[in-house]
């Protein structure tokens, strides 16, 4: 036990957001007992597990609020290729006047439970990348994550009808493309029939 | 070889190509978030980081149909592993290059064998990372029925490191068996034919 605790890492050697790869580098002669350090923290209630069962972790505090940043990097390390949707986008392109209680992304993975506050995850199917990409439905980005288009962002909320969108009157309409809109919708139509 | 020699051996190749399928989804999904990120953006930097992205998948492609041929036992393996043997000799020794033209373009290209390597490191940490959710579940509550579950998982990650251990012994054979049926595949796709996995699906262009 004492020699474990000599081998272990602090974990303030590690960033806010880690992997279990990140914690097996900490300790190179000793990978095989990285899990029982990760596993260690996880009781204590040091760490927590992002996404259960991904192996990515987020140190936590007492009362420390989780800002947007560090969600949207949490995110990342355990979802590469996730998007942000719905009315999360309507509102930090400012086209929305009624801000998000979740951030809501897509991920292709089935079973995506989420420990992160104030996030929700949806499944796509994997063809919703391939549409995305080949509608230019990408936006930008917010803190690395990938953002819809606001009418890509409509278009998905009324194909796949799971994300939260805001009120009709507090969405400034007028400056989305009517034509990218149809053009978003029937991208993503096709997948929805399938 | 004992029956039992001959599953372990199935249950490895197995898992060779779930760790190769796993790497090729989350890298086509990657790159088509990637290309409609920088859409609007040219020039070498994004162009080279696609290319390479795309080289890799290939290259997984290529690994994953040796894999499934091989346990389908293709009549073709056999000829094809002589001839990833020959042409592994003639390959030069690669030395630290000091006149590369930048270091980002160095960094970007990743060598088959570290590419197959991640693929198999990200399902063992995929594994790892679901041994550790039903362990402080079985902390949490140890009058779960979570033993089994826990001992397969523990017997899925040591076959897989074994099989990192052996399919990797032979570097530079893997190296060409990688980049040669990659660019079969590649051909293939260029002339309009099916490809010979049913499960690899092209998403990358």
């Amino acid at each position: 036990m004492i020699t474990n605790d000599l081998l272990s890492p602090a974990l303030d050697a590690l960033p806010k957001v880690f992997s279990l790869a990140d914690l097996k580098q900490l300790m190179p002669d000793h990978q095989d007992q990285a899990m029982e350090v990760a596993l260690r923290w996880l009781e204590s209630g040091v760490v927590r597990q992002v996404a259960p069962p991904r192996p990515v972790f987020m140190r936590t505090a007492m009362g420390e609020p989780v800002s947007d940043e560090l969600r949207c990097q949490a995110l990342l390390r355990a979802f590469p290729s996730l998007v942000m949707v719905g009315g999360s986008v309507l509102w930090r392109q400012g086209l929305s006047s009624q801000q998000d209680g979740w951030l809501e992304c897509c991920v292709s993975e089935a079973n995506s439970e989420c420990r992160l506050p104030d996030v929700r995850l949806h499944w796509r199917p994997q063809s919703w990348w391939e549409a995305i990409r080949r509608a230019e439905g990408i936006a930008g980005e917010y803190h690395g994550v990938a953002m819809l288009t606001a009418e890509m962002a409509v278009a998905d909320a009324t194909v796949f009808t799971d994300v939260w969108m805001p009120d009709r009157d507090q969405v400034q309409w007028d400056r989305l493309s009517t034509a990218r809109l149809s053009q978003a919708t029937e991208h993503l139509k096709a997948l929805r029939q399938r | 070889m004992g029956t039992q020699g001959f599953s372990r051996i199935v249950e490895q190749r197995n898992l060779g190509v779930e760790a190769v399928e796993m790497r090729i989804q989350a890298l086509s999904e990657y790159l088509a978030v990637y290309r409609a990120t920088h859409a609007s953006e040219s020039g070498r930097p994004v162009y080279g980081r696609i290319r390479e992205l795309r080289r890799d998948i290939w290259r997984l492609r290529g690994w994953g149909w040796y894999l499934s041929s091989r346990q389908q036992q293709a009549p073709w393996i056999a000829m094809l592993q002589s001839l990833a043997r020959c042409l592994a000799m003639m390959l030069p020794v690669q030395r630290p290059n000091k006149r590369r033209r930048t270091v980002s373009s160095a960094t970007r290209r990743l060598g088959s064998l570290s590419l197959l390597d991640r693929a198999y490191q990200a399902l063992e940490e995929d594994i790892q990372g679901r041994l550790l959710t039903l362990r402080l579940a079985q902390s949490r509550r140890p009058n779960g029925d979570w033993g089994v579950e826990i001992a397969e998982l523990e017997g899925k990650a040591a076959l897989l490191a074994q099989a990192r251990q052996d399919e990797f012994r032979k570097g530079r054979q893997v190296a060409v068996i990688c980049s040669l049926l990659g660019a079969v595949l590649r051909l293939r796709h260029w002339f309009g034919l099916a490809a010979p996995v049913a499960d690899m699906t092209d998403r990358s262009q």
